[in-house]
């Protein structure tokens, strides 16, 4: 039961961020980190402070890990901050986006010199970044650093007098194929994020965390806070009744009507194949995902949220489709060009291109189905929690039967280093616990399946 | 890449005989490389029992450490064979004339070249480099030397994380590299297993045979660092207790003699690891190099003359620990190396083309038609030829248009994915040639294929430019600040591009 005294998101929300806001101008430390969970305003908290310090200083630089990244807050910055003189800095082998090149406010350039005398806010990637050199500059904000490596922070971090972090702590950690064992332990150990890092070697920075999610739904806020955000827990911003997602009625229900329908009511809905090894490239389980994403549209699914009370028929560019390999997306992709007309424009990517995405429905292959052994990469929480977390409505996991015998085969036996530490929660625990929780939500493919191979 | 590999180790394990994996070595091999093995004592982390090593196969020389009591002496011998190795690779230098962005050097002719058997052996000598290179320099004969083993043990051990790095190498993962064996990597790192199965004994029915005879306890010997639970009881033991004892009672005769019985225990037990090391050897010589393979030997010829420059101008040991910059500059120069090597092997080497074809890392079909004369208009306006081409492949083709290609028949030449045309289970591809073609006024036609040649593309490394990182007393804030203490020459020299 909810206290009779205690504040409304928006309220909890305004409050955290006053409360960031206002510490920026007069701030001792040389840094302050926010924390924030999936869908909690981390790109309105970004474009604001940098608002507020460009007002005392500028320019105020914004370093983001990708170009998608950047252009989305160009976007936002063009669009929500119309006054501010935004410039995009980008490497000269990238093409920025049609309507940013021909937006009349923005200034698009390669070289710093270019942009720093006019402009308020300088928008570009870590990499870019780094070829900076010889500048001084008061503040920069860094969003996305949790998926900064620590290294890249080192060629930058010299520009700036002040830094503000902003970052999902939940999502995938950064990564390298190189032989990474001699740094283990060290407080600058490369391969960390660069938050990591920086608070193993500033452990008196003030550290924030954004109290609520916009996008996940109140079925989704429990299981994801639990499951990945232990040190760092949130609410749902929306009420139970603001969300809705119905279909109209029909007489013949297949599975597949019966996982989309238990998925509109609860949220969640896990729809199990039968047992099977399989590898990446599991032919049944891509076209249970399809089959499921051809039933919401067929369906006429129409969602109602705090921004469409009126509803809104879901579309296929509402849809995403997630997976842990790119050979799966492949195969997803070319599926769907062959055979599926009607979902032209659903997205299909790998959970470290959907990083940072919101859709209304997201439909997930698990990255332990199918599978003989469970594998580090595997296991990352990273990789589930974002797949989890991209959804404003429902996300329906399908898996093969069997993954919490072979979570249980494969417990996590990575040694344990001393030094700085991930705040990324433990994959094989993480899998567990929402495993725990989809099973209260499960659908068999069929009614009873005769065999099963454990 | 796991797939190809996984497919012969399940083949191999099938007919019960070893498949090929590459038939190129990627890797360069010495003339006269030093062959070590090394063994230690169960127990202390790094303290060492005995060490074999020499550049002849019929004359290894046996060095012992005494059971208990100093191994100074034994440190110094090593350190003497292996410093006189490194110093007879000093012997010729020559003359690198300055290139546009460098200037003259000279570098040595050749550099050190040490193989062990198995990773473990890295691992043992890292642990003893670690040890040694922070040893005081004292009156004591032979200290500076012994430090210096160090050193070059630290240089040594730093190299081996470098892929395609050849100055010291693992027996079994240089074997491993071109056979696959049907026994599971773990017994891979065993070299009287995989040296059976790659090279069985002419009686030997099958790899397979040959490898089960030669894991017979009586006759099979572990390759080191650790030796076998069974031998330290039953044979090791002994003498060292007898030793103790005569050193206990200062019976000075009885312990040379315990010591020249451990000597030629030791020198047996290790004898038929020599032979099996000399066998590989032979083995891996009898391949055919790879083209890349020079170049990086000249990497490590730079790279070897580099630090012998830095230990006669400064000689401080490398720091325990990489501080932030360090660290960060030495993951560069691992993540360079890796990709250049990767690079390099798919250019070299059609087995290594093969393996990535069956991942989607690369596509290769015939050349169904091509139009020599396409050109578009660049950004300035300016006109640009870009012929085009189209091919034909029945592969998975998993990238996306945009993608830059290279292709191993003109290595500089470069590839832009224009269109992606999935049909029935082949994929047409639209290829535009965007590098190495020449201008208009100056083409180079070599560069465009006939129709029907059959080209294997694989994804074009990324250009690489060794990032800026800052210098040492500039380690910002976010990083703890500067170290203390007096700098340590960074691996900067590392950074060499190998393109």
């Amino acid at each position: 039961m909810t206290p009779p005294h205690r504040p409304s998101p928006q309220q909890q929300m305004d409050q955290a961020a006053r409360a960031i806001l206002e510490q920026l101008p007069t701030l001792t430390h040389r840094g302050l980190v926010v924390d924030s969970p999936p869908g909690a305003g981390k790109s309105t908290l970004v474009a604001r402070a940098a608002d507020a310090l460009a007002r005392s200083s500028t320019p105020c630089a914004v370093i983001a890990q990708t170009n998608s990244q950047v252009d989305h807050l160009v976007r936002r910055f063009a669009r929500r901050h119309p006054h501010l003189k935004t410039a995009r800095l980008t490497a000269t082998d990238y093409t920025v986006p049609h309507d940013l090149q021909a937006h009349p406010g923005l200034r698009i350039g390669t070289r710093i010199e270019a942009l720093e005398k006019r402009a308020d806010v300088i928008v570009g990637t870590a990499r870019k970044w780094a070829t900076v050199t010889d500048r001084r500059w008061p503040w920069a904000i860094i969003d996305e650093a949790y998926q900064m490596r620590s290294d890249t922070l080192l060629w930058t971090a010299g520009l700036f007098d002040r830094v503000l972090f902003v970052g999902d702590p939940g999502q995938l950690d950064p990564f390298s194929e190189a032989k990474t064992d001699r740094f283990r332990g060290l407080s600058h150990d490369p391969m960390n994020s660069a938050v990591a890092v920086l608070l193993a070697n500033n452990r008196d920075l003030p550290v924030h965390s954004l109290p609520v999610s916009w996008r996940l739904p109140p079925s989704a806020v429990p299981p994801i806070s639990n499951a990945f955000y232990p040190s760092t827990p949130f609410h749902a911003g929306s009420r139970e009744a603001d969300r809705a997602l119905t279909f109209s009625p029909l007489d013949i229900r297949t599975p597949t009507d019966e996982v989309i329908e238990h998925a509109a009511r609860t949220g969640w809905a896990l729809f199990e194949l039968p047992a099977r090894i399989t590898g990446q490239r599991d032919a049944e389980a891509v076209q249970a995902v399809l089959g499921i994403a051809e039933r919401l549209l067929a369906r006429q699914a129409v969602t109602a949220c705090e921004e469409d009370p009126e509803g809104h028929v879901l579309m296929p560019g509402d849809i995403a489709i997630g997976t842990a390999h790119r050979s799966q997306v492949h195969d997803i992709r070319a599926l769907l060009t062959c055979h599926y007309p009607r979902l032209h424009g659903i997205t299909v990517d790998t959970a470290n291109r959907l990083q940072g995405c919101e859709f209304r429905v997201t439909i997930v292959l698990h990255p332990l189905s199918g599978r003989g052994d469970a594998s580090a990469f595997h296991l990352e929480a990273g990789r589930l929690c974002v797949l989890t977390s991209r959804h404003r409505h429902a996300c329906i996991v399908v898996a093969r039967a069997g993954i919490a015998e072979l979570l249980d085969a494969h417990p996590s036996n990575d040694p344990a280093y001393p030094g700085a530490a991930s705040k990324v929660a433990d994959g094989w625990e993480a899998n567990h616990a929402v495993l725990a929780h989809l099973a209260e939500h499960t659908v068999h493919a069929r009614a009873r399946p005769g065999r099963r191979r454990g | 890449m796991i797939q190809l590999t996984s497919l012969l180790r399940m083949r191999a394990a099938h007919t019960g005989n070893v498949q090929r994996a590459s038939q190129l070595r990627h890797l360069h091999l010495s003339d006269q490389p030093l062959m070590l093995l090394a063994l230690k004592q169960t127990g202390p982390a790094a303290r060492p029992l005995a060490v074999m090593l020499g550049t002849d196969p019929h004359r290894p020389r046996l060095l012992l450490a005494p059971p208990s009591g100093s191994t100074a002496p034994m440190l110094s011998a090593l350190a003497d064979a292996v410093t006189a190795y490194i110093d007879a690779c000093q012997r010729h230098r020559e003359h690198l004339p300055a290139t546009s962005n460098k200037p003259a050097r000279w570098r040595y002719t050749d550099a050190p070249q040490i193989l062990v058997p198995n990773p473990q052996t890295v691992q043992h000598l890292k642990d003893l480099g670690d040890d040694l290179r922070f040893r005081s320099v004292d009156e004591s004969p032979g200290s500076r030397a012994v430090q210096r083993l160090g050193h070059w043990l630290t240089y040594l051990t730093d190299r081996a994380d470098l892929p395609g790095s050849a100055a010291l190498i693992p027996m079994t993962s240089f074997l491993g590299m071109h056979w696959v064996s049907g026994q599971s990597p773990q017994e891979d790192e065993d070299l009287a297993t995989l040296l059976a199965w790659i090279d069985p004994p002419r009686h030997a029915a099958s790899g397979r045979d040959a490898a089960h005879t030669a894991e017979d306890p009586a006759t099979h010997r572990p390759a080191g660092p650790a030796t076998d639970a069974a031998f330290d009881n039953d044979h090791l033991a002994p003498l060292f207790d007898a030793y103790a004892r005569a050193r206990r009672r200062a019976l000075g005769l009885e312990q040379t003699r315990t010591l020249q019985e451990l000597d030629r225990l030791l020198a047996t037990y290790l004898q038929p690891t020599w032979d099996l090391m000399w066998q590989a050897y032979t083995l891996l010589q009898a391949l055919p190099e790879a083209k890349g393979t020079a170049r990086r030997w000249d990497h490590e010829r730079t790279a070897f003359t580099d630090e012998c420059t830095y230990l006669t101008q400064d000689g401080r040991p490398r720091p325990a620990r990489d501080n932030a910059v360090a660290a960060a500059v030495r993951l560069a120069c691992m993540e360079h190396a890796a990709a250049a090597f990767a690079a390099g092997r798919t250019a070299g080497d059609p087995f290594v083309r093969a393996e990535l074809r069956t991942t989607g890392k690369a596509f290769g079909g015939p050349v169904t038609t091509i139009d020599p004369e396409h050109t578009l208009h660049g950004p300035s306006g300016r006109t640009q030829w870009r012929p085009r081409l189209t091919v034909f492949t029945s592969d998975p083709v998993l990238m996306e248009p945009g993608q830059l290609l290279a292709c191993h028949t003109h290595p500089s030449a470069r590839y832009k994915i224009c269109e992606v045309t999935p049909g029935d289970g082949d994929t047409l591809v639209g290829l535009e040639i965007t590098a190495g073609m020449g201008t208009m006024d100056r083409p180079n036609h070599a560069v465009l294929p006939d129709a029907g040649a059959f080209l294997v593309f694989t994804i074009a490394p990324a250009p690489y430019r060794m990032p800026e990182f800052p210098a040492r007393d500039q380690t910002p804030w976010t990083h703890g600040g500067p170290p203390a203490g007096q700098p340590y020459h960074s691996d900067e020299d590392e950074g060499e591009e190998e393109q």
